[in-house]
This record gives structure tokens, C-alpha cells and sequence, in this order.
């Protein structure tokens, strides 16, 4: 950028702006473009004001230096640090003699261009100007109001770090820093949307990353353009690259421990302000059922688990479908107790088994939905409400059978029992597709959307990398850590699938 | 949006190995103890499974080392550098014509079999036409796609067909 910066910046302060954006003004309005700086400070205030709308928020303060210098602050209330303009910039200010500007702060630097100042102003840095000097000076005085590193709410375990991210930019890369003082961690961070200047940083870690990976992220990342980058959903969805499939092919997380795990293993972070959800890419089918807590934990309760979610990912998708398919197709394939029994149970039921299964499912995911949004304290109506209204009324008034009740509730206990949401609601959604072909075609039916489905995760990519890596490309050494784990002393190198540059993670293995 | 191509552009042995045999095995390993028993009537039957394999496996192995010569090439390119145009065309066109009667048998023998079982009633057309339809969606993705698939089931496949056969030998094995 700019020739002024001063050599103490942080090293990943670098602003790699797409070249689109950087040409238009700070109001995305290119007609509405800035003129230079003039010597005269009343006219630089003047313009300043201008072109934040005389917001009221804006605080333009004059001194004048022992020096008998002219200076003016400007800063946004509540987006700065006060306590640090008024202690350090405006008494040392005042106090100066020196007829250059020295002021005792880390960041700072010059600019001549009124965009780049009032960018700086809106991101909380303060600006300086001189009078007699047609350009101004940003300091780093950003310091507003953030939120305490918490426990994640999506994602917590029983045994494991309880930090979580935050929607503050800075304190997320800290936390990742925090975790791996590694000086080839690298934060590329650039300003994406047109009105919002989202901070973006793409993580990784140099040596280990493959290049073509980060390219092609920095390619896509490039293509980013709209006036608002609404957090990382919508940075998931632009960046992904089959966004008509159901699975995520980019993970999610706001656990810092997940994404320095991963930035180990050859993959690339994305963190993105004002979300405590930050990205992991590339992603693959299986990398969906790991938790970080697989590792913190002994490695044959890992491996039983995991086995566990499969099989529960499994029963998630099709055991609806099932029901469906042996009551209305093949009553044959029950044992016959069972069969009666079922028959039994079901008397009386005036829907056939689809729309039984259907309208079940359906009221499931309509209770999901509302226990997200009743507020916390009537949180627990929903559990009354659902469990016991829906379930026991239900089965009493003889509208569906207690089978499927019990098909319903394993269905739900297993669908939430897969460690990311978003691959879960996923696999739910699939569900009712399943549940329809096997309406129509029985077993058969099942059969075929689980090919169709087999197929379809086949064909699916996540930056280059097939989603069915390292199970259908073969990589037999990454099989140690996929329904296995393996215990870590055999774990010796990064998984062989991301082509990483170091490929061990322990020497003289 | 493209990506970067990676593990796409070259297919590795032991993919290629899965996908020739999940081809070769076929469907028609769920019918060959039965018409084996039928036709020989005694424990001969191995013999002709081995000229049969034998057959095969030289037919692949041909294909595979004109395949790995001429790598990167479609069948009809290949066959226009090693023999004339026409016959390159009328070589291509039966290749194009087995395969064409090979998957109407793979997809009639697969239909045939969930209507032995399955449904009884449902009209033998409908069956297939449902499984041609997954067909066409595995096609119109990419060739990689395809061999990812076949890696995928080949394990899983491979290990169920071989308990089958084991069961049907014995069956077999007890009968005579």
C-alpha cells in the first residue's frame, strides 16, 4: 500500500484489498469521491465532518502544542479507546514541542488520502491532523465494548479447552495464536463487502499447507464481491463448491483448539469479524464426525465412539425409511412376534406408516426449531410440551403408534448426537427424500436414493479435494484417524490426503 | 468456479484394480453357482469358472495395456492410431453396442431379482426404469466421480459377495 507505513506494523496488518475495491470510496459510491487534503485544517475537519454526515457521533477535538502547532483528533465515539486518546495522544499532544508529530502509540501511520482516514476513523483508529500539512496520520486507538471469551454454545465437550470465539476479529486471531506460537502462522487479512469492510483473514500455517490449496482460497476469496459480508454462513455459501448439495463442504466451528487442530494438518482457516463462527476448509465426509474431544480422550473410547456415530448418522438418515419400508412393503422381513406386535400397536392408527412417519418427523423438526427460538427461561416448555403432549397424547388418542414414537426419538437422539450441526441438519433434511423413495419403492427404494446419495458424495469436491477423501481416493495411511484412532504415538504423520509439505509431525519415526 | 485438479486427472491402480473387478464380477455372481449346478450336475463346475475367469482376465489385461499405452485417450482415439478409421468406427460401435447390452442385462437381472423378492406385483419395467434413473445421475457426473464410486462399494460389495459365494457353496457342496 502506501510508502508511509511504518516498519513497526504487525506483519499480518498487511490490507491485501481485491484491486476492485480499493478504487472506490469509503461510502462505496464512486461519484462521491474524496478530494485530496489541503493544508488548512478547518477544511480538512470540514470535509471530514462532510462526508460522515456531521454524524453525532464523531469527535473532532482542536489543540493546540506547546509547539503552537494546530492540531485536530478525529475519532468515532464508542468505537475508541478514550481512555488512550486522552492519556497519551492529547497530553502529549499538548505537551510537544517538537515541531514534528511524536506520539508515544504502537500504531500509526500516514495517509494522504481521505478514504483510507475515514476508513481508519470507522474502524476506531483516530486520526491526526496538522495544520499547514495536507495529509494525516492514523493512530491505532480501535477499543470498543466486546464480548468475554465464553464456553462455545454449540459445541461444548466434557473434556477440552472451554474457550470459545468471540465476535471481536482480534481476539479470534489471538486465540489462534495463543495456541500455536509458530512464527510460519500466517494471517492474510484483507477487507471484504463494498459498504460493510468485513476484516477476512485467511490462516495458515507456512511449510505445512499445501500452495495449490491456498490459491485457489485466495482466488475465491478474491471473487467476493457484495456490499455486505453477512458473517461466515455467507462466506461458506459464496466460497463453497457445490452450493446446490445439502452437506457442508466447509466446516464451521467456534472452537480455536478445532481450527489450530486442522491448520496443522494442512488446512486453511478463514476468520471473519463479528461472528464467533469461523471456517475450515477443505472439508471432507468424514472429517464430520471428529470432535476435537476424539483427542483429548483415550484412543479406544474414541474409536468405540466414533464407530457409534456412524452408526447413529446411519439411523438418522434411514431408520424412518425403514419403518416405512417394512410396514407398507415387506411385513415378511419381520420376525413374526415383532410383527405382530407392531400390529398390534398399531391398531387402531387411521394413517398408513408414510404419512405416520412424515407427520412425526415433521412435528420433530418443528420442535427443534421452536426450542431455538422460545426464549431461555420457557426454554423447557417445549420439552413439556413436546415430549410429553405431543408423545403420550398422540399414542393415547390412537393417532400414531408408540413404535413411532420410539422411531422418532431415536432418530432425533441420533441425529443430535453428530458433533457438527450443520452436517446433522443436513443429514435430516435428506431424511424426508429417503423416507419418500421408500413410500414409493420399499427396500428397493432405499436401496437406490442410498446409492443415489453414495453418488452424489462421490461427485462432490471441497477445494480440489474430493469429499470422499481418503476413503474413495484411497489414502490407506490416513485410514489410522478416520473410523479409528489410532493411538497418538502412531499417528506420526499429517494426514497424507491434504499433500501437506511436512509431512511428519514427530521425528525419527 | 473452477478448482484445482487433484487425485482427478490420474486414477491410481489400485482404483482402477477395484473398478475392473466390481465389472467383471458383476451381478452375474449372484447367478453363476445356481446355473454352475444346473448345467454341470457334479463338482466340474470349476473348471469352466476358470476358463471363464481366464477369458476375462486376458480380455482386461488387453484392455489395460492399450489403456495404459495410450493414456489419456478415449477408446476410438486409440483404435484410429492402431488400425484404419472404418475400423476403428466399427470396432468402437460394438464396444459401444456391449455395453449397451451389458448394462440392459446388468439392470434387467438386478430388476428381476428385486421383483423375485420384493414386489410382486409392480411391473418389471418400473423396477428398472428406477435403477436406470441412478444410472443417469452417476453419469452425468464426472468419470472420477464414477471410479470414486466403485472404490467406495467394491470394499463393501466384494466382502458380501464373497459370503454369498461361500454360502452357496456350500449349499451346493451339502446337495451333492
Amino acid at each position: 500500500m502506501s510508502d508511509d507505513r511504518p516498519a513497526n506494523q504487525p506483519a499480518d496488518q498487511s490490507v491485501n484489498q481485491p484491486p476492485d475495491q480499493s478504487a472506490d470510496s469509503a461510502a462505496g459510491d464512486a461519484a462521491n469521491r474524496a478530494p485530496a487534503f489541503s493544508p488548512r485544517l478547518t477544511d480538512n475537519t470540514a470535509q471530514l465532518r462532510r462526508m460522515l454526515g456531521n454524524a453525532n457521533d464523531l469527535l473532532i477535538s482542536e489543540h493546540r502544542t506547546a509547539g503552537g502547532i494546530q492540531y485536530a483528533v478525529v475519532c468515532i465515539d464508542g468505537l475508541s479507546n478514550r481512555m488512550l486518546i486522552q492519556e497519551y495522544m492529547l497530553e502529549a499532544l499538548i505537551d510537544s514541542e517538537a515541531p514534528d508529530l511524536q506520539l508515544p502509540v504502537q500504531e500509526m501511520r500516514m495517509t494522504s488520502s481521505f478514504d483510507e482516514a475515514v476508513i481508519g476513523i470507522l474502524s476506531g483508529d483516530s486520526a491526526v491532523l496538522r495544520e499547514g500539512c495536507a495529509a494525516a496520520w492514523v493512530v491505532g486507538t480501535k477499543g470498543w465494548s466486546t464480548r468475554a471469551v465464553e464456553e462455545p454454545q454449540t459445541e461444548a465437550l466434557i473434556r477440552g479447552p472451554r474457550a470459545g470465539f468471540t465476535e471481536d476479529f482480534r481476539t479470534n486471531t489471538a486465540l489462534i495464536r495463543r495456541r500455536l506460537r509458530d512464527p510460519n502462522l500466517r494471517f492474510e487479512t484483507m477487507q471484504l463487502g463494498r459498504r460493510s469492510r468485513t476484516d477476512i483473514a485467511i490462516v495458515y500455517v507456512e511449510g505445512i499447507v499445501n500452495d495449490k490449496i491456498l490459491q485457489e482460497v485466495r482466488r475465491r476469496i478474491r471473487t467476493i464481491d457484495v456490499d455486505d459480508v453477512t458473517g461466515s454462513g455467507f462466506v461458506e455459501q459464496w466460497l463453497t463448491d457445490h452450493f446446490l448439495s445439502p452437506f457442508p463442504q466447509i466446516m464451521s466451528t467456534e472452537r480455536p483448539d478445532k481450527v489450530t487442530a486442522a491448520l496443522l494438518q494442512g488446512k486453511v482457516g478463514i476468520v471473519i469479524d463479528n461472528t464467533p463462527f469461523q471456517l475450515i476448509l477443505p472439508m471432507t465426509f468424514f472429517s464430520f464426525f471428529h470432535s476435537p474431544e476424539d483427542y483429548y480422550q483415550n484412543w479406544l473410547i474414541t474409536t468405540v465412539i466414533r464407530i457409534m456415530r456412524f452408526g447413529a448418522a446411519f439411523l438418522a438418515t434411514f431408520l424412518p425409511a425403514f419403518y416405512i419400508a417394512l410396514l407398507e412393503y415387506h411385513h415378511g422381513m419381520l420376525p413374526s412376534e415383532l410383527a405382530f406386535s407392531i400390529a398390534g400397536s398399531r391398531e387402531g392408527v387411521p394413517f398408513p406408516a408414510v404419512v405416520e412417519a412424515f407427520a412425526m418427523e415433521a412435528t420433530l423438526e418443528l420442535l427443534r426449531e421452536a426450542g431455538i427460538r422460545l426464549p431461555k427461561p420457557i426454554g423447557q416448555t417445549i420439552g413439556i410440551v413436546g415430549g410429553l403432549v405431543i408423545g403420550e397424547a398422540a399414542v393415547r388418542a390412537g393417532v400414531v403408534s408408540p413404535i413411532m414414537v420410539i422411531i422418532v426419538a431415536i432418530t432425533a437422539i441420533s441425529s443430535f448426537s453428530l458433533p457438527s450441526y450443520a452436517f446433522a441438519i443436513s443429514l435430516r433434511m435428506v431424511r424426508f427424500a429417503v423416507m419418500l423413495s421408500a413410500a414409493l419403492f420399499g427396500l428397493y427404494g432405499i436401496v437406490l436414493s442410498y446409492i443415489i446419495l453414495n453418488i452424489h458424495i462421490a461427485n462432490l469436491m471441497s477445494f480440489g479435494i474430493p469429499y470422499s477423501t481418503p476413503f474413495a481416493p484411497t489414502f490407506l495411511s490416513d485410514w489410522k484417524d478416520l473410523i479409528l484412532r489410532a493411538p497418538v504415538r502412531l499417528i506420526t504423520s499429517r494426514p497424507d490426503m491434504m499433500k501437506t509439505k511436512d509431512k511428519h509431525r514427530m521425528k525419527n519415526k | 468456479m473452477d478448482t484445482f485438479e487433484y487425485g482427478d486427472d490420474k486414477i491410481g491402480s489400485r482404483e482402477v484394480a477395484m473398478t475392473i473387478s466390481s465389472i467383471m464380477i458383476g451381478v452375474g455372481i449372484l447367478t453363476l453357482p445356481r446355473l454352475l449346478a444346473k448345467d454341470t450336475g457334479s463338482s466340474d463346475g470349476w473348471i469352466s469358472i476358470l476358463a471363464a475367469g481366464f477369458i476375462a482376465a486376458m480380455c482386461g489385461l488387453v484392455i489395460c495395456r492399450l489403456v495404459s499405452r495410450f493414456q489419456g485417450d478415449s477408446f476410438h482415439q486409440f483404435a484410429t492410431r492402431l488400425t484404419a478409421r472404418p475400423i476403428a468406427s466399427l470396432l468402437s460401435s460394438i464396444y459401444g453396442l456391449y455395453f449397451l447390452l451389458y448394462l440392459s442385462f446388468e439392470v434387467r437381472s438386478i430388476a428381476r431379482i428385486s421383483k423375485m423378492y420384493l414386489f410382486e406385483n409392480t411391473p418389471i419395467a418400473f423396477i428398472s426404469v428406477a435403477f436406470l434413473f441412478v444410472i443417469v445421475y452417476a453419469v452425468s457426473g464426472t468419470t472420477a466421480a464414477i471410479i470414486r464410486l466403485n472404490t467406495m462399494f467394491c470394499r463393501s460389495c466384494c466382502s458380501l459377495r464373497s459370503l454369498y459365494c461361500c454360502s452357496a457353496c456350500n449349499w451346493w457342496t451339502s446337495r451333492i
